[in-house]
């Protein structure tokens, strides 16, 4: 086939126009995509900024939970370890205590209860180990006799008015639970706690 | 002298045991109530004369019998123990403790109705207070000493907000140690429990003192639970020289306590059945939050109660009101749009915030921006209530722009304060910021 010089020229043109055409529209792509890029690194960088800054909140929570928990557990079986100790020195006093002779103390326990009562007409109650001492103790105190019945105490005395309405309880048991929340610091003090 | 007992009961009545031929007995008296079955518990004599003593007894009466119960008169008021062991410690509404861990061992007794503050000697209170909640801290803010309540509703997000403002309150620009001392008084057991895990996952608990009378814990122990967390917030703050924040949830739940007791005892009810002394009796729980001269820590309380049927007139949002210096009022609207937290901003005011807030304390233009917005906001109701007559087509241009500001006031005022409160009023034109100087305008506007 014979060339055709004006079919040739005619593709010619129509393919440089197509690639001029493509080409600034690849550039003008180019451009935009570009364009895109640059505007989104400063919202990807936010994005990071942001996404750090949550990690790190969260980092913070974890950690603060952490040793929040960890300290807590820490103190609190310090406070049973001294707790234990405590306990301890108190059932070794009582021990002491209980093994003690009681007998002077008899008078001034009856006295202290006939007066806080305001009457010496009262029922005197103690322990078998006590019961003897307390029986001689009465005599000085008009009105006062002894319960046919022996309670269960390390020592001391409970009276009570003749008509059971009233009593006071002057066992060294009672005695101990009033003052035991009082001196429980100056016993933790020996162990080095609260100092 | 005391710890005589008794045994002649004359009569129980509700949560009273009345004890008869009583001598030497005292106003305010601890007194052990011994049951049948040799179970203790807790009380105080209430009325003492005619030989006959009214005791008060905070686990209730159930179970109790007159003949058989005895009612020993301890010789002193009730004491609360306390030490710095107390932070990080969980006790029940009498001030026990509730996890399994001994008493604390104490420095002091404390008696549980406190020492009125010597008004001499109270400091006025102006060093702001971060609760990390910004609708209070940018609107409403905190001062070290105040007492600013939140009034609530029944089922609204106040439990949560507490919680939040117990995990997150701290004091700014100040090495001071902070505390928080958190009474829950009547909640339900799951939102004790809410309390306590919200505490201790946040870590905030090791700075935190938690007392918690559930719904079912006997009604009368909620007379003494405000009390004896303040008696703590009070030897932590001016003993221990620490800036302690006391929530109180729910202080309805104490009302309805003192209603019980009063009606138990015959008194000539006041309004809705209350006592007449109500006002009295909650001043002696408010009035304990303060600064003293010359002592570094301070109390400063936030007490929720949640208003019957919403209605701020009710006498104990009334009442709290007259004593408190402020409120922050949670709005049913907003908390069923679901904005969280719900604050209504209109009805809610810290009279304390303009001598905690500006320059030196948070930033010069906070109290301008915070009034402007405040404005704003007004307005947007205003427009709001409009658009509802004549629609959204017959509003102004401005008034849309009011209508936005108002809801960006709702949806994202949960950031940065102070910046979202610029993101707001940016919204308006300049020429409408008027409340608001110049110079911050030009530093601070966001606007085109």
């Amino acid at each position: 086939m014979a060339p055709n010089p004006e079919l040739e020229q005619a593709i010619d043109t129509v393919i440089s126009k197509t690639e001029d055409s493509l080409l600034s529209e690849l550039a003008g792509s180019g451009e935009e995509c570009k364009k895109t890029l640059d505007a989104s690194v400063a919202g990807l960088e936010l994005e990071y900024d942001r996404i750090l800054a949550d990690g790190r909140k969260e980092a913070d929570k974890i950690e603060k939970q952490l040793v929040g928990g960890a300290d807590l557990a820490a103190r609190n079986k310090e406070l049973m370890a001294l707790e234990d100790a405590v306990n301890r020195v108190f059932a070794d006093a009582l021990a002491k205590i209980a093994a003690e002779d009681h007998s002077a103390l008899m008078g001034s326990l009856l006295d202290e209860a006939t007066k806080t009562l305001g009457t010496t007409e009262v029922v005197v109650s103690t322990n078998k180990k006590s019961r003897d001492m307390v029986k001689s103790a009465l005599s000085k105190f008009p009105g006062a006799q002894m319960s046919k019945e022996n309670i269960e105490c390390l020592g001391g005395i409970i009276a009570k008015s003749k008509d059971g309405s009233m009593a006071f309880d002057n066992t060294i048991d009672a005695r101990i639970g009033r003052i035991k929340p009082l001196i429980r610091k100056e016993i933790a003090s020996k162990f080095g706690v609260g100092i | 002298m005391g710890g005589i007992q008794y045994s002649k009961i004359a009569e129980i009545k509700g949560p009273l045991v009345i004890v008869d031929e009583v001598e030497n007995a005292a106003f305010d008296e601890l007194v052990e109530v011994e049951t049948t079955d040799g179970e203790k518990r807790l009380g105080k004599v209430l009325e003492v004369g005619n030989g006959k003593a009214i005791v008060q007894v905070f686990e209730g009466t159930t179970g109790l019998s007159i003949s058989g119960t005895n009612a020993k008169f301890v010789g002193k008021v009730m004491e609360m123990p306390v030490s710095k062991e107390v932070l990080g410690r969980v006790f029940d509404g009498l001030g026990r403790p509730k996890d399994g861990l001994p008493d604390p061992i104490a420095d002091k007794f404390i008696d549980i109705n406190g020492e009125p503050m010597n008004p001499e000697q109270r400091e006025y209170p102006k060093d702001f207070i971060q609760t990390g909640v910004s609708v209070i801290d940018g609107m409403m803010t905190l001062v070290r000493g105040q007492k600013l309540p939140i009034f609530s509703g029944s089922g609204m997000s106040h439990n949560l907000l507490a919680a939040q403002i117990a995990r997150q309150a701290s004091v700014v620009g100040t090495g001071d140690d902070f505390a928080v001392v958190f009474a829950a008084i009547g909640v339900q057991y799951s939102e004790a429990e809410y309390f306590r895990r919200s505490l201790e996952e946040s870590g905030a608990l090791k700075r935190s003192v938690l007392f918690l009378n559930t719904a079912d814990d006997p009604a009368i122990e909620r007379i003494i639970t405000p009390r004896v967390a303040l008696t703590v917030a009070e030897y932590l703050a001016f003993e221990l020289g620490m800036h302690v924040l006391v929530i109180l949830t729910d202080m309805t739940n104490y009302a309805e306590a003192l209603r019980e007791i009063s009606a138990a005892r015959e008194e000539v009810p006041g309004r809705k059945g209350y006592p007449g002394y109500l006002y009295t009796d909650l001043s002696t729980v408010y009035e304990r939050a303060g600064k003293l001269n010359g002592r570094k820590g301070s109390v400063t309380q936030v007490p929720i109660l949640s208003m019957p049927s919403d209605d701020i007139t009710h006498p104990i949002p009334d009442l709290t009101g007259y004593i408190t210096e402020g409120q922050v009022v949670l709005g049913r609207d907003l908390f069923r749009k679901g904005v969280y937290p719900p604050i209504n901003i209109l009805m809610s005011l810290s009279r304390l915030m303009k001598d905690g807030i500006g320059e030196g304390s948070t930033r010069e233009d906070h109290s301008e921006v915070s009034n402007q917005v405040y404005d704003a906001y007004s307005r947007a109701q205003e427009v709001r209530a409009l658009a509802g007559i004549v629609g959204k087509a017959g509003l102004t241009e401005i008034d849309l722009k009011y209508m936005d500001v108002g809801d960006t006031f709702e949806n994202e005022f949960i950031e940065e304060t102070l910046e979202i409160l610029w993101n707001i009023v940016s919204k308006l034109p300049k020429s409408e910021i008027t409340k608001i100087k110049d110079k911050y305008i030009d530093q601070y506007y966001k606007g085109k």
